[in-house]
């Protein structure tokens, strides 16, 4: 198994903890930003493998760091994944153009978390 | 005349001639005797036929021819002897004689002609038909009248019965005359079967002893004159006709105003008989009397009246209007009689009514109502349209309809025009029109043709409706439709959140194993994020109150800084993930409120959430309460994001966010103002946004009434009795704070009301003001113990008949004892069995 370095952001402190503990579990690295400025900053400087990130965000939302990051050079690395609530498949264009790889609705399902992880999406 | 008398001479000595010619051939057998026998006839001839003159020459000539020839000595004129001249005194004196008679018998008869013939000359010159008869009745004469009426001459008919000439087609001719004239009209049928109309009278002809001799007949064709009066009786009875039967209403009055005469139509149009019309007062039959009395005076002086309208009553007491022309019969200057027409304008006043009534309504009417012609020529414009376009009558009628039409929509009309000309009708067109200022409205035309009376279609009327605000509520529909859609949207989306850590916490149960760390985490967030739901479910629920207008308070007098503290209880967490500060400046001193204290505790909270939600992290929030008179005014203020002034009315709407669609991530249902208000709104007050702009902060003020007065005992103010069945309030009192929300959030979701407390002297205090269906009380609490709790509420009047529940550790006999002695209804033991607590709490409650 390759050992991940995932990428949290999220602003519902309860949730970002669940995943760090069910990454973690998993065996990988997890790293936790509560809110967009520091998720950006994260994903510049950690350069994780995936980053989940909630779309809901104060201060800058999920939209926001997609586009910056994807701006950066050597930003398709990083498997770029949104969280939301919202499903709509407008919803999922938007994340689309904002430069996310994946769309996955809350509650995200942990087998599809687990597939993620293993690289099998 | 002189050869006349020659005439008659010459005659004279005929006749002498002739007597001595006859006595010559007599003289044979007469001899010298009786010279003169002969001579006397020739005098009386002479004197016949010449007169006097005649029969002295013819008396002369024959006795000088007599005494030469026949008197002895003949041949001689000598009178010898006494005998002849005897003889010839005796001749003379007998020819005196002769010539006297036969001169006054001559007289007599050229008298009797000459009154034959003046008689027959009258008879023949008069008009008159006269038949003489004789006592039997032959006729004797006939003037020539009487010929060429009954066709036979006189000639003819002399001697022929009366009747038989005079023949009569209705009766007989002879007539029992009596002594006197007898007069009467006939029909005269002539000889050549012609008949004539005559009157004819007859009279008896008495003689000189007074003894009838005849009787004369005289009678006149009177034909013509019949004829004429036969025409004048069939024009007479043709105007009668006419005047009665007539289309028009007529009577006559006469110089007292009584009705001397009416026609049908006139009795038609008031319902009356004729004798009840006819013989009366025709002020009897005026709705007004003045209008009567003025009507009457005119027509006696002399006036016409015209078109001169007046109310008479029917019959049937229904009241006509009625236009009289009248016009006066005189004689001489003197009033016979006035002649009346009625015209019955009843319907047409009706009609005139409805016409003014109809163009009242036209006039007072709201929507905009225009005629035009069928070339779009404007020819009416009513108020409505002056208000809705701008333009004054003056200024429209007379104008193409192209006037309100946008250019580009010119097409439309032709398109309208067209269809009106087919006689159709367009109902609620909606269609855009400019007013005179430029505004462009939006309008619903209902356009119809108009016909004239053989329906050609001459022009069309239009009802233009302003739907300006019909399109606004159209739009704000749209806009609500819209917002409940992203509500929807939203309330998944915040429904999902807590749920993305509760799958993941259910997960981490699963795979925790034995750590007894990772367990509590994980449940520990359950219990949060359970919690959570609950609130959003609570806030859905209390929108549909809303909505519903099915929101209720549970009044009490309060205190003001217990509810703002229980507020901030409740935004705390908010507050404190996002390092935001709140400064509390209130009153010193303390304010009453007549409110119910959970739902003012929400108002204040919601604001705290918004202002929390719409702030930046480690931003600023302020509360202060000032009270101005019988008004306690609190203003929630921060240094968030601010509003554009366009959407601070906007907000307090259901389901709003402020932000631009997707702009900004959404945070809860977008129903916490909308709650905030109405609930404001339920006690009397009134709430308010303010924003300087965005990136300007918000200020939202409350204003709530003040409670005055002292104090009131709660006892006598008991709950609002108003609370859905089955459902309980309850407190629940426990200082581990996981534990009381998860029992809250589990009775929460068993349909009840909770409240927590986290030590005894809030449990005491919370239970006073909130006065719960039941309380759940941990035995073992901070500050106070859950038997001093007991025991405090249990001794005031309203504790009595709550229903206090023992939730502890600890299960002995000794443990049971000390709550029961203590007041608690029942002890329960951790973990407590859920479904064993809900019946506890479901059971009708015990009565004290």
């Amino acid at each position: 198994m390759v050992k991940r370095r995932v990428l949290i952001v999220e602003d519902n402190h309860d949730a970002g903890e669940m995943y760090r503990i069910l990454i973690e579990l998993a065996g990988h690295e997890v790293l936790l930003a509560e809110d967009g400025t520091r998720g950006l900053e994260l994903l510049k400087s950690a350069r994780p493998d995936i980053a989940l990130v909630d779309i809901g965000l104060p201060g800058m939302d999920g939209y926001e760091i997609a586009r910056r990051f994807r701006a950066e050079p050597d930003a398709g690395r990083v498997l770029l994944v949104a969280l939301t609530g919202y499903g709509s498949s407008a919803d999922r264009d938007r994340s689309r153009q904002a430069g996310f790889d994946l769309h996955l609705i809350k509650p995200v399902d942990p087998q599809a978390l687990q597939d993620l992880l293993d690289g099998h999406t | 005349m002189s050869a006349r008398r020659e005439l008659r001479a010459l005659l004279a000595f005929l006749f002498a001639a002739g007597a001595v010619i006859l006595r010559w051939l007599l003289d044979p057998w007469l001899g010298s005797s009786f010279p003169f026998v002969t001579l006397y006839g020739a005098v009386a001839g002479a004197v016949w036929v010449s007169g006097r003159t005649g029969g002295v020459l013819a008396a002369i000539a024959s006795y000088l021819a007599v005494n030469y020839f026949f008197i002895e000595p003949r041949g001689t004129f000598g009178i010898s002897g006494t005998g002849s001249i005897v003889g010839a005194v005796t001749y003379f004196f007998t020819c005196a004689i002769i010539i006297a008679l036969g001169e006054v018998t001559r007289r007599s008869e050229q008298h009797a002609h000459q009154r034959g013939e003046l008689l027959d000359a009258t008879l023949a010159s008069i008009g008159d038909g006269v038949i003489t008869t004789d006592v039997r009745g032959r006729i004797t004469s006939m003037n020539p009248v009487a010929e060429a009426l009954v066709g036979w001459t006189g000639t003819q008919a002399r001697g022929r019965l009366l009747d038989d000439v005079f023949e009569v087609a209705d009766g007989s001719a002879r007539i029992d005359i009596g002594d006197g004239a007898a007069f009467e009209p006939a029909l005269l049928v002539s000889r050549d079967r012609s008949e004539h109309s005559v009157d004819r009278t007859i009279a008896p002809i008495h003689d000189q002893t007074g003894r009838s001799v005849g009787s004369v007949v005289v009678f006149r064709d009177v034909s013509q004159r019949r004829r004429a009066q036969l025409a004048l009786e069939q024009r007479e009875r043709e105007l009668a006709d006419f005047f009665d039967n007539a289309g028009v209403a007529l009577h006559w009055i006469d110089v007292d105003g009584v009705v001397v005469r009416a026609n049908q139509a006139a009795l038609d149009l008031l319902g009356y008989a004729a004798g009840e019309f006819v013989g009366h007062h025709i002020a009897k039959f005026h709705v007004d009397r003045d209008v009567a009395d003025d009507a009457l005076a005119r027509m006696l002086r002399g006036d016409s009246l015209s078109r001169y309208p007046a109310r008479m009553r029917s019959k049937d007491g229904s009241i006509k209007t009625v236009l009289i022309d009248s016009s006066s019969l005189s004689d001489n200057g003197r009033f016979v009689h006035a002649r009346c027409l009625m015209f019955d304008v009843t319907e047409r006043k009706r009609e005139e009514e409805t016409r003014s009534l109809l163009a009242a309504i036209v006039a007072a009417s709201d929507d905009a109502i225009v005629s035009k012609t069928l070339d779009g020529i404007i020819l009416t414009w009513n108020d409505g349209a002056q208000r809705l376009f701008g333009y004054t009558p003056e200024e429209a009628v007379g104008q193409a309809i192209d006037l309100i039409i946008p250019p580009e929509l010119r097409f439309e009309e032709r398109q309208i025009l067209e269809r009106l000309r087919s006689g159709q009708r367009i109902d609620h067109f909606e269609t855009v029109r400019v007013a005179k200022d430029g505004r462009r409205l939006d309008i619903s035309l209902t356009i119809s043709p108009v016909r004239d009376d053989s329906g050609r279609v001459i022009g069309a009327s239009k009802v233009a409706r302003d739907i300006t605000e019909k399109k606004q509520v159209e739009a704000a529909l749209r806009d609500a439709d819209r917002r409940k859609d992203e509500f929807l949207a939203t309330l998944a989306h915040e429904l999902r959140n807590p749920l993305a850590p509760i799958r993941h916490a259910l997960e981490i149960l699963v795979r925790a194993g034995g750590d007894h760390r990772l367990f509590r985490q994980a449940t520990d967030i359950l219990t949060r994020q359970i919690t959570h739901m609950v609130r959003l479910v609570d806030d859905l629920l209390d929108v549909s109150r809303i909505t519903r207008d099915r929101l209720h308070l549970r009044k009490t007098r309060v205190e003001l800084s217990s509810v703002i503290e229980h507020a901030l209880e409740a935004s705390k967490p908010l507050l404190d993930r996002d390092r935001q500060t709140i400064v509390i400046s209130l009153p010193d001193r303390p304010i009453d409120l007549e409110a119910d204290p959970v739902r003012l505790a929400q108002v204040f909270s919601n604001l705290f959430n918004n202002a929390s939600q719409y702030t930046e992290p480690g931003g600023h929030i302020w509360l202060t309460g000032e009270q101005h008179g019988r008004e306690i005014v609190l203003i929630v203020k921060d240094n968030g994001i601010g509003m554009p002034a366009d959407q601070l009315d906007g907000i307090f709407e259901m389901f709003a966010q402020i932000g631009d669609d997707n702009e900004r991530p959404r945070r809860g249902l977008g129903v916490g103002l909308a709650l905030a208000r109405r609930l404001v709104q339920l006690h009397g007050g009134s709430v308010t946004a303010r924003s300087a702009g965005r990136g300007l902060g918000s200020e939202f003020e409350v204003r709530l009434p003040v409670s005055e007065g002292p104090v009131e005992p709660n006892e006598n103010r008991a709950p609002s009795p108003v609370q859905e069945p089955g459902m309980r309030r309850i407190l629940v009192v426990d200082d581990n704070r996981d534990s009381a929300d998860s029992i809250a959030t589990l009775l929460e979701l068993s349909g009840h009301r909770t409240f927590v407390a986290h030590d005894g002297l809030a449990a005491v205090e919370s239970a006073e003001r909130l006065r719960p269906d039941v309380v759940l009380l941990d035995v073992g609490l901070p500050k106070m113990t859950g038997l001093e709790v007991c025991r405090r509420i249990r001794s005031h009047e309203w504790g009595k008949t709550m229903v206090i529940v023992a939730l502890t550790g600890w299960g002995q006999e000794s443990d049971r004892r000390k709550t029961r002695e203590a007041g608690f209804d029942a002890h329960l033991v951790k973990p407590v069995d859920y479904s064993d607590l809900l019946q506890l709490i479901s059971a009708p409650q015990p009565l004290s």
